[in-house]
């Protein structure tokens, strides 16, 4: 803001008697802006009030007579956007997210030998610790990371049950039984190693990196008349995946997708298959 | 004459209080002073600079600036929790064309910095030396 411009205009716009007068005090209100002028005894003072919709706030005051004149800011003019330079480069993770989970035959592929269900496929998530590590002067953009936990259920339709034989083949089976349900299901611990950029647009940002997976749990459950079986608990699971993923939000919303750079099963004794997720997250 | 001149310009204080705090605390342990004269500070000419860093003493120089600040033609400072944390006085000319500016800074504790300039350089001209670069 420009002060003296201000007080300039206040000058124009103040009528020589109203100076001329008994001691008064006028008050201007100009958009979010009050400002009050009282003269006294040769000195007039003025006062900025500003307000930002919460409270009302003197920005300035100054005193001048013949002899002196006092400025007091109550903001720095004098220290150029220093706050903007000091700002906190914060990691965009979610606190939680939620989403689709493909299994796909390769990466961006949605052709796939296993039938998934794709509509009932799901996966949910939750961040437990961010790391962050600005690479500009202004804060923009940074090497982020991750913790995360995710549970993901990979669900199969018609009759399908993943399985593995005596011989250790993991394959997807026909049954005869009227199958209700049947999924793949595991957890993962996963590190995301990202590179973001914020503040592009407001508050939009977005990210591109990769991640980590460290998978267990694992389950091939179905369930028919009504109860919930556990074919295996071994379907030859690849415990270490490493993705490629990226996100785009605004404020606290986020929409993020990431597939699989490497198969999810062992590919010497089942099929290769990859992941592929698409979802919403929040930042709380 | 170059040493009138500069008998001159060091005399020019001589009126101002701030010319006793560099007396007093320039040499003193924790402090640091630097005094210039007839020299080129980011392009503008200034007859003196003098500045002094001190990390204690800082409620005695506050007496001293206020004795100036009475004094003072321009006034100008910044406000912060109720706190005058830095700003500038323009005193009295006493040599014609030759303004004459206390500038000061308070830091934690009795921490600042005080600065006397002396200079044809005008209240705005003195602001782009303050703000140049940061």
């Amino acid at each position: 803001m420009n002060m003296k411009k201000y007080l300039l205009l206040l000058a124009a716009v103040i009528p020589a008697t109203l100076w001329a007068a008994e001691p008064v005090d006028t008050i201007i209100t100009k958009t979010n802006k009050k400002v009050i002028v009282t003269d006294t005894a040769g000195t007039t003072k003025v006062k900025v009030l500003e307000n930002d919709g919460k409270e009302e706030k003197m920005t300035f005051e100054g005193h001048y007579s013949d002899q002196q004149d006092v400025e007091q800011y109550f903001f720095s003019p004098f220290i150029p956007n220093k706050k903007k330079g000091n700002r906190y480069f914060e990691a965009s993770y979610p606190s939680v997210f939620l989403g689709f989970n493909n299994l796909e035959s390769h990466c961006l592929s949605s052709m796939n030998d296993l039938a998934p269900n794709v509509s009932s496929s799901s996966e949910w998530g939750i961040t437990i610790t961010t790391f962050s590590f600005p690479l500009d002067k202004m804060k923009d953009f940074g090497i982020t990371a991750a913790a995360q936990i995710k549970n993901v259920h990979n669900y199969f339709s018609g009759n399908h049950i993943l399985t593995t034989d005596d011989n250790g083949q993991t394959y997807l089976k026909e049954d005869t039984r009227d199958i209700q349900k049947s999924y793949l299901s595991y957890w993962a611990f996963k590190v995301p190693v990202m590179l973001e950029g914020q503040r592009m647009i407001g508050k939009l940002f977005m990210s591109i990196g990769f991640s980590l997976e460290l998978r267990s749990g694992e389950h091939s459950r179905y369930k028919t008349d009504g109860h919930k079986h556990t074919e295996t608990t071994d379907v030859n699971l690849n415990h270490v995946g490493l993705n490629v993923e990226s996100y785009i939000g605004y404020d606290g919303f986020m929409i993020y997708c990431n597939c699989g750079l490497t198969p999810l099963l062992n590919t010497h004794n089942a099929p290769k298959y990859y992941t592929g997720s698409i979802g919403v997250a929040f930042k709380l | 004459m170059a040493m009138l001149l500069s008998a001159s310009t060091v005399l020019a204080q001589a009126d101002l209080q701030v010319g006793r705090v560099f007396d007093l605390y320039g040499h003193s342990k924790g402090c640091k002073m630097v005094e210039l004269h007839h020299s080129s500070f980011r392009g503008y000419e200034l007859d003196v600079y003098k500045s002094l860093i001190y990390r204690q003493y800082g409620n005695a120089i506050e007496n001293y600036l206020k004795t100036d600040r009475k004094n003072a033609r321009k006034v100008r400072e910044i406000v912060e929790d109720g706190v005058i944390t830095s700003g500038y006085y323009m005193m009295k000319q006493t040599r014609q064309g030759i303004n004459r500016y206390i500038l000061f800074r308070n830091g934690s504790g009795q921490s600042g910095t005080v600065v006397y300039i002396e200079g044809a350089l005008s209240p705005d001209e003195l602001m782009k030396l303050c703000t140049v670069n940061k």
